[in-house]
């Protein structure tokens, strides 16, 4: 194994780091109003959370990265300024995330004891003030090790964006081992992976352990 | 007293329920029933489990909406079949204070953070006045040490005194207690009776659901006792507990009274 292998591949860690990073992102704020959508009150708003769900998560994310990627540029080739390879297979690992993370949120929401709301409301706090100030926190705190499990399956995820020309690590393992006929790369590709989600774990770990002693549910 | 001090304290009644009635679906939970608590008076409200006292509770801050009739605290009214207003409702729990079986304090704050954060969002005080208010209120209640703890961090009878206080520091007019030491060891619920029993002694209006007959007898001034949504019987505790004028009243305080 070269060391031309090594530092080739290395060249897409960074992007893989940031592919992750955005997509999550997104999909950790974008999570947020689809399942407000998703335990509304009002039918209709319910209805459209579960639609917009079951779509998103019916379709796997490597035929989403092609109909962001190309669909735009279908209608409107100028389009193709604006949907990049690199802001698409962000968009598209978000909108994944997005509804991931919404069942996550609900799942962590349903957690919360029913009389959070009641005392708060009989403390006369208004109800913003009381999802806002009560039971988000709530919320959040108990999301946290299923929100970074799926974080950590990100990574891995987002090898899939190499299909449309981003140059991260999977990318750069596919190339070098076109151009040697030798299935090196991918191993050193693994490697990176590895070393990548090891730490990553730890530090999940870490935070959650962290939030645990300080509240202590 | 004069009629116009009877009529001036007619219309001042801390609590005033007027043919209450709360359905959930089918189920009649509650059948028209009217109440009044005067200012100053300690309600007791006693009955089986299922007779429906935590729902009337719940129904005097509008935690649960009845189907019929029209509650009064403190001067604010609200009828049932008309459509409850924001701001009729916010005025009326502002006058109410409730302390529940399980405490329901909040978790991911301190004990001093659960009394202040309603204190600056409902009525709009400084920091600084609140957290003097909540720590006067938690020396009172006997726990001005733990004042930086959580919630998880402090004992049931502990987390009881918070959650009294945390109603407290909203200068409620009436202050409603469900079970409040169902969920403790009897001599940790001392500490929580201890304090409710102060209460009591400097004047506040309370009512009190409870399981604690000599809280109960020793008090309260005004006994009440629910069976199957309905009072069954009304008046001087001491004159029910000593002859219990209905059967089911008698029934259920031979068994209580038995098991204790
Ligand atoms: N949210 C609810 N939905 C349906 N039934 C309820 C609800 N809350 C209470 N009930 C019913 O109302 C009756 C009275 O309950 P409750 O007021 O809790 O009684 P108590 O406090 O006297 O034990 C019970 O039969 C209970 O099952
Ligand atoms: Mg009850």
């Amino acid at each position: 194994m070269s060391g031309e292998v090594w530092s080739g591949v290395a060249n897409g860690i960074l992007t893989t780091v940031q592919l992750t990073v955005f997509g999550f992102a997104l999909g950790a704020v974008l999570g947020v109003p689809v399942m407000l959508l998703r335990v509304s009150t009002w039918r209709p708003a319910r209805w459209t959370g579960r639609a917009f769900i079951e779509l998103v998560r019916g379709v796997p994310l490597i035929v989403w990265l092609f109909l962001i990627y190309n669909g735009p540029t279908q209608f409107d080739p100028s389009l193709g300024t604006v949907f990049t390879s690199w802001r698409s297979g962000v968009a598209a690992l978000g909108l994944v995330s997005a509804v991931y993370m919404a069942e996550i949120y609900r799942g962590s929401l349903r957690a919360i004891n029913a009389g959070q709301w009641e005392a708060s409301q009989a403390l006369g706090m208004s109800r913003f003030d009381t999802a806002s100030r009560i039971i988000a926190p709530q919320v959040t705190r108990v999301a946290v090790p299923a929100s970074t499990t799926y974080a950590l399956s990100l990574i891995k995820d987002s090898s899939l964006v190499s299909a449309i020309g981003v140059f991260e690590t999977t990318y750069y393992a596919t190339t070098i081992s076109s151009t040697l006929s030798s299935a090196t790369p991918f191993v050193v590709a693994g490697v990176y992976y590895i070393a990548l989600t090891i730490p990553a774990a730890w530090a999940a770990r870490r935070l959650d352990s962290n939030l645990r002693r300080k509240v202590m549910r | 007293m004069s009629l116009a001090d009877a009529a001036a304290s007619k219309t001042t009644s801390a609590i005033r329920l007027d043919g209450v009635e709360k359905r959930f679906g089918d189920h009649l939970v509650l059948k028209r029933i009217s109440l009044e608590v005067q200012p100053g008076q300690v309600v007791a409200l006693i009955g089986p489990s299922g007779a429906g006292k935590s729902t009337l509770l719940r129904c005097i801050n509008l935690l649960e909406r009845p189907t019929a009739g029209t509650i009064t605290v403190d001067g604010v009214t609200v009828h049932a079949d008309h459509e409850i207003k924001e701001r009729d409702l916010a005025a009326l729990r502002s006058r109410v204070g409730m302390v529940f079986q399980s405490f329901n304090l909040f978790p991911h704050m301190t004990a001093l953070r659960n009394i202040t954060l309603p204190q600056q969002r409902v009525l709009g005080r400084s920091k600084a006045e609140a957290e003097a208010r909540a720590r006067a209120l938690l020396s009172r209640v006997g726990l001005a040490d733990k004042a930086d703890q959580y919630p998880a961090r402090c004992s049931g009878g502990q987390q009881q005194r918070i959650a009294i206080a945390r109603a407290l520091a909203l200068d409620p007019k009436v202050m409603l207690f469900d079970e409040p030491t169902s969920a403790l060891d009897p001599e940790v619920g001392l500490e929580v009776l201890k304090v409710m029993r102060e209460l009591a002694d400097e004047g506040m209006t309370m009512a009190v659901v409870t399981h604690e007959m000599q809280f109960a007898r020793d008090v309260s001034d005004h006994l009440v006792v629910m069976g199957d949504g309905d009072i069954i019987e009304e008046g001087d505790p001491h004159q029910i507990f000593a002859d219990p004028q209905q059967a089911r009243t008698r029934q259920f305080l031979r068994a209580v009274l038995d098991r204790e």
